[in-house]
């Protein structure tokens, strides 16, 4: 007797070649051609002229990190590769998907577990391995390059890996789905309510949760849904393989063949053909698929109309309809949505308990706030904040300033109204991620105000040699791995006025340094801002920013690019003095305020009787509540109130100190050449006293600043 | 010997199989007959393991068929649909067939090509829906199956086909001792090369048996009795159908003829003929006595 399992699976393979050659083409245009076309092209703009360190670094670059992503896009490339696999998983079940085939193939003298397995090794032999094939090509081409010796295994290798994971991902939703459904188009439908829909309810929920809780960033609930369904981890494993979480992949993976395996032995042939191949799917799906339409639907129909009432009803009638589509699709014909209506309307009580304990916090989330004792960093990252400070605090003395900070604005978002976040004029909201002994992790997104106790706490976080390193660590500035660094002025004076120009020599719109051309300078800039950072405190902090660095930053690892945003405060001397030599001092000392001692500027200071948050909070015109418009009487004076007063602009009250509790002033500068030159074109006369600027709005203002602290 | 015993097959609420018992010897042809609907098809794809019984079993040579690789190597199941691989050829299918049947002979199909006139290397989708039927047929007996299924399998056959495909079948059946199933509506086939019928109404096998008994136990008798006789008179022959012109009666009783003729005659008949029936009629009369189709 001959061996039947060898044959029928030498047939398997014969009989659905033509998936291999897919596969092997579809990967052979992403990997191989992409080599075969963009490596000389590139050897030959990296010349070996280049400092070699720069050169081998881009050459690793090269052949280690951009095969994987540079031919696609990052989600392009994890759609192809798992769609790859979810494709060859259908394509080997497809008997599945017709009476016929059904039958012919349910008579032939074989297990459906032998089967299976067969299938298994199917894919092995034509989805996987035509990939490592063409990575094999794709290394030969590197080799025929000569760059072989450039490549980095640690880096390309779990790429790598990360790759096939996807495409096994893919196979396994592929077979799950397959088995589960009985025709093509329900077992793609399948395969997006799997892949898609659990990514798409933890969204719609995300932003569900953000409406009605204060603190939100991510709940348990998308955390656990994507535990499940790992597509995203597994596309952001893709992106940094080195952060990548296997676990929850791996067991996805097991998960989802162990079911197709055990589905598979007791799914009926005479299933095929049908929408859902196993009874018990109806009722499952009936709950499921009303319990995601109806989350859309509602979150849609909020938009709209921005009620609670109206969400409530979206989702509502989403899971009546979605139901009554669920019914006809599962029935291939019209049906009504009576039967089984209890479905919908489970789902849609689902639904409508979840906005409930949404709208009460019924877990607490605002109010959470873990031991002391069991956490092992703190880090924090301002919302409002122009830069990309991301602290990350370890260390005992800046972790027990941070609890008592985050203790802080915890007891202030409790005192919040139910369900309306605080968006006082002085308040700022900040990301905290608590992280735990036990390697879990929280965060918080609190909306809270910087003052009173704020303010010592936070003086003893930014003046903490833990915040000094995270900030030196966050930025790069250790490394060689800034790429380009731009200089832009932050004063709206220096920004506008040809002046700074002629008195400083340099155009302060931006400066741009290219670590190719000018790598030295980069690490200049970047020792100097390093030592000022070592010794900033933080009252310099709160001072008006002169300029933003702004770094783009290589990760080694991954080739990829972020762009950060650091702020250089007038006390940063270091920096100054290395970008602006001799003129540093008279630069800071313009940039302050001296600006305003100017013949052609005309500095009013304007005061009213409430404070600025009591102004802010009574949405009223606040002329009406004016106490005082004075012009500044000598040159001396107009510098002296430029200097007590910082910019108006909203994305720097993270760090801004106290205002005055009773009453506020605020600085208008208007520049007197200008306020000539544009009243015809505003139509405004000029008064003849600049007290009356302010009454006249039409004129225009140069810069508004606001009193602090008096 | 294959047996079924006491199957039960649904179709969600829908009774495709019930209570269904049935033993078939080797070297027997047992035709099964029955309405459209009754369950013919589904009782054949149980046997042949395709379909999973919801209750009792099915047993080639005490060896349950479904998931049995062993068991179902030896069995060949002809749908009334002929099916092959998308665009293969009947080489092709050989070739599948070979993977997976230890008992496929390439030199037997290539014979029986040979005999019906069939191209081996065309795809079969090209294919008449007749010559479909003949390949299907040819791959089939190549296996050498010792239990053969067939399921309409005549239907769409020219008659010089039918013919020579009868007498390989009966060929086989003798030589190899295989257990033949003819599932289907042409009673007049099943009369020529079967040994036994069964009757199968809605999932129930309502009678089965030898053919010739069958055959001899429905009598059809036209009578003019002496005097008036009622109905009840003919009630210990299970009378299926009795019919009145005058004195005249047309019946068409069950059970032994002897007897039969020993009642009629002590009715003083003054005229007594018996006359035959075929299968179809004993068919049609067994279904309309189980309210089937009746007028």
């Amino acid at each position: 007797m001959r061996s039947t399992n060898r044959n029928a699976t030498r047939f398997l393979l014969k009989r659905n070649l033509f998936i291999g050659v897919i596969v092997f083409a579809v990967v052979f245009f992403i990997l191989p051609f992409w080599g075969l076309s963009h490596i000389p092209l590139q050897k030959e703009v990296y010349t070996e002229a280049m400092p070699y360190e720069d050169y081998s670094r881009s050459m690793t670059s090269l052949v280690s990190v951009s095969p994987m992503t540079d031919p696609l896009n990052l989600e392009l490339m994890t759609a192809v590769y798992g769609g790859l696999g979810f494709l060859t998983a259908m394509m080997l079940m497809r008997h599945l998907f017709s009476r016929r085939q059904g039958l012919l193939h349910a008579a032939l003298p074989d297990r459906r577990e032998t089967d299976f397995l067969r299938r298994l090794i199917a894919y092995a032999l034509l989805c996987v391995v035509p990939i490592v094939l063409n990575f094999l090509i794709y290394l030969v081409i590197v080799a025929a390059n000569g760059l072989m010796g450039f490549v980095d295994w640690s880096v390309l290798m779990p790429k790598f890996g990360m790759l096939l994971l996807i495409n096994l991902y893919g196979f396994a939703m592929g077979m799950l789905c397959s088995v589960l459904t009985g025709t093509y188009w329900a077992a793609i439908l399948a395969g997006l309510v799997l892949v898609v829909g659990a990514e798409g309810m933890a969204f719609l929920w995300n932003n569900l949760a953000k409406l009605y809780l204060d603190t939100k960033v991510s709940t348990g609930f998308d955390t656990m849904l994507r535990s499940f369904f790992p597509t995203f981890s597994l596309y952001k494993g893709f992106y940094r393989p080195a952060e990548f979480v296997w676990l929850p992949g791996v067991l996805a993976i097991l998960a989802a063949l162990g079911l197709s395996y055990l589905l598979c032995r007791v799914r009926r042939t005479e299933a095929n053909e049908h929408t859902l191949a196993f009874g018990w799917l109806h009722t499952v799906m009936g709950f499921l698929l009303p319990l995601m339409g109806g989350s859309l639907l509602g979150v849609i129909v909020q938009m709209s109309f921005v009620t609670e009432i109206s969400l409530v009803l979206g989702m509502v009638l989403g899971a009546a309809l979605t139901y009554w589509v669920c019914r006809i699709l599962f029935n291939q014909r019209f049906c009504g949505i009576l039967k089984q209506c209890y479905l919908p309307a489970l789902a849609a009580l689902v639904l409508v308990g979840g906005v409930y304990a949404l709208h009460t916090d019924a877990f607490g989330y605002d109010h959470f706030m873990p031991e002391r004792d069991s956490l092992t960093s703190i880090s924090y990252r301002p919302q409002n904040y122009h830069n990309d400070e991301y602290i990350t605090l370890t260390r005992a003395d800046a972790l027990d300033a941070a609890y008592e900070w985050c203790t802080l604005m915890r007891d202030e978002v409790d005192g919040y109204p139910n369900g309306v976040r605080a968006s006082y004029a002085d308040s700022s909201s900040v990301v905290v991620t608590y992280r735990f002994g036990n390697r879990t992790v929280h965060r918080r997104y609190p909306n809270a105000e910087i003052r009173n106790g704020a303010q010592g706490i936070l003086k003893r976080i930014i003046e903490s040699d833990d915040y000094r390193q995270s900030l030196i660590s966050e930025f790069a500035l250790d490394t060689d791995n800034v790429k380009y660094l731009y200089l832009n002025s932050r004063v709206s004076a220096l920004r506008s006025s040809e002046e700074t120009y002629q008195k400083f020599g340099i155009h302060s719109d931006y400066m741009n340094l290219d670590s190719k051309d000018a790598l030295f300078t980069i690490r200049e800039w970047l020792a100097a801002i390093k030592q000022d950072i070592l010794v900033r405190t933080f009252a310099e902090k709160q001072q008006d920013p002169l300029f933003s660095l702004q770094f783009n930053i290589e990760d080694p690892a991954t080739g990829r690019n972020s762009y950060k945003t650091m702020n250089v405060y007038p006390g940063d001397e270091n920096f100054l003095k290395t970008v602006y030599g001799d003129k540093a001092k008279e630069l800071i000392d313009y940039a302050t305020g001296g600006y305003a001692a100017s013949e052609d500027i005309a500095v009013l200071k304007v005061t009213f009787s409430q404070s600025r948050k009591a102004l802010s909070l009574a949405a009223v015109d606040e002329r009406e509540h004016l106490q005082s418009v004075t012009l500044a009487s000598t040159p001396e004076e107009a510098v002296e109130w430029a200097r007590k007063a910082q910019a108006i602009s909203a994305d720097r009250y993270y760090y801004m100190p106290d205002h005055e509790d009773e009453s506020f002033s605020r600085l208008y500068l208007y520049r007197l050449s200008d306020v000539e030159k544009y009243h015809s074109l505003y139509s405004y006369t000029i008064p003849e006293d600049p007290v009356q600027f302010y009454h006249e709005e039409q004129i225009p203002v140069i810069t508004i600043l606001e009193f602090i602290g008096e | 010997m294959l047996t079924v015993s006491q199957i039960e097959k649904n179709f969600g609420k829908k009774q495709a199989l019930a209570d269904l018992s049935l033993k078939l010897e080797e070297g027997h042809i047992f035709g099964m007959l029955g309405t459209n609907g009754a369950g013919k098809s589904t009782l054949l794809r149980v046997m042949s393991g395709i379909l999973r019984a919801d209750q009792g079993s099915v047993l080639l040579d005490d060896a349950p068929v479904f998931e049995n690789p062993d068991a179902k190597q030896k069995i060949c199941y002809l749908s009334d649909e002929p099916t092959f691989l998308p665009n293969a050829t009947i080489a092709e299918m050989g070739r599948m067939q070979a993977a997976y049947y230890p008992y496929f002979d390439a030199a037997k199909l290539r014979d029986l090509c040979l005999r019906f006139t069939l191209p081996m290397n065309e795809r079969i989708t090209g294919f008449s829906k007749g010559t479909q039927k003949r390949a299907q047929i040819c791959l089939g007996l190549s296996l050498n199956p010792r239990v053969l299924l067939c399921d309409e399998t005549f239907d769409g056959l020219d008659p010089v086909m039918r013919d020579s495909f009868k007498r390989v079948l009966s060929q086989e059946t003798i030589d190899r001792g295989l257990i033949t199933v003819l599932a289907g509506h042409n009673q007049q086939e099943m009369e020529d090369i079967c040994d036994s019928v069964g009757f199968l109404h809605e999932g129930r096998l309502v009678c089965s048996g030898d053919l010739d008994s069958m055959l001899g136990d429905v009598h059809r008798v036209q009578l003019i009795p002496e005097a008036e006789v009622s109905d009840d008179t003919f009630a210990p022959f299970h009378p299926l159908r009795l019919q009145r012109q005058g004195r005249l009666c047309m019946l068409t009783l069950r059970g032994d003829k002897a007897q039969l003729e020993q009642k009629l005659a002590s009715l003083n008949p003054l005229f007594m003929e018996f006359l035959p029936l075929s299968l179809e009629e004993i068919f049609i009369l067994e279904m309309e006595d189980r309210g089937y189709a009746q007028h």
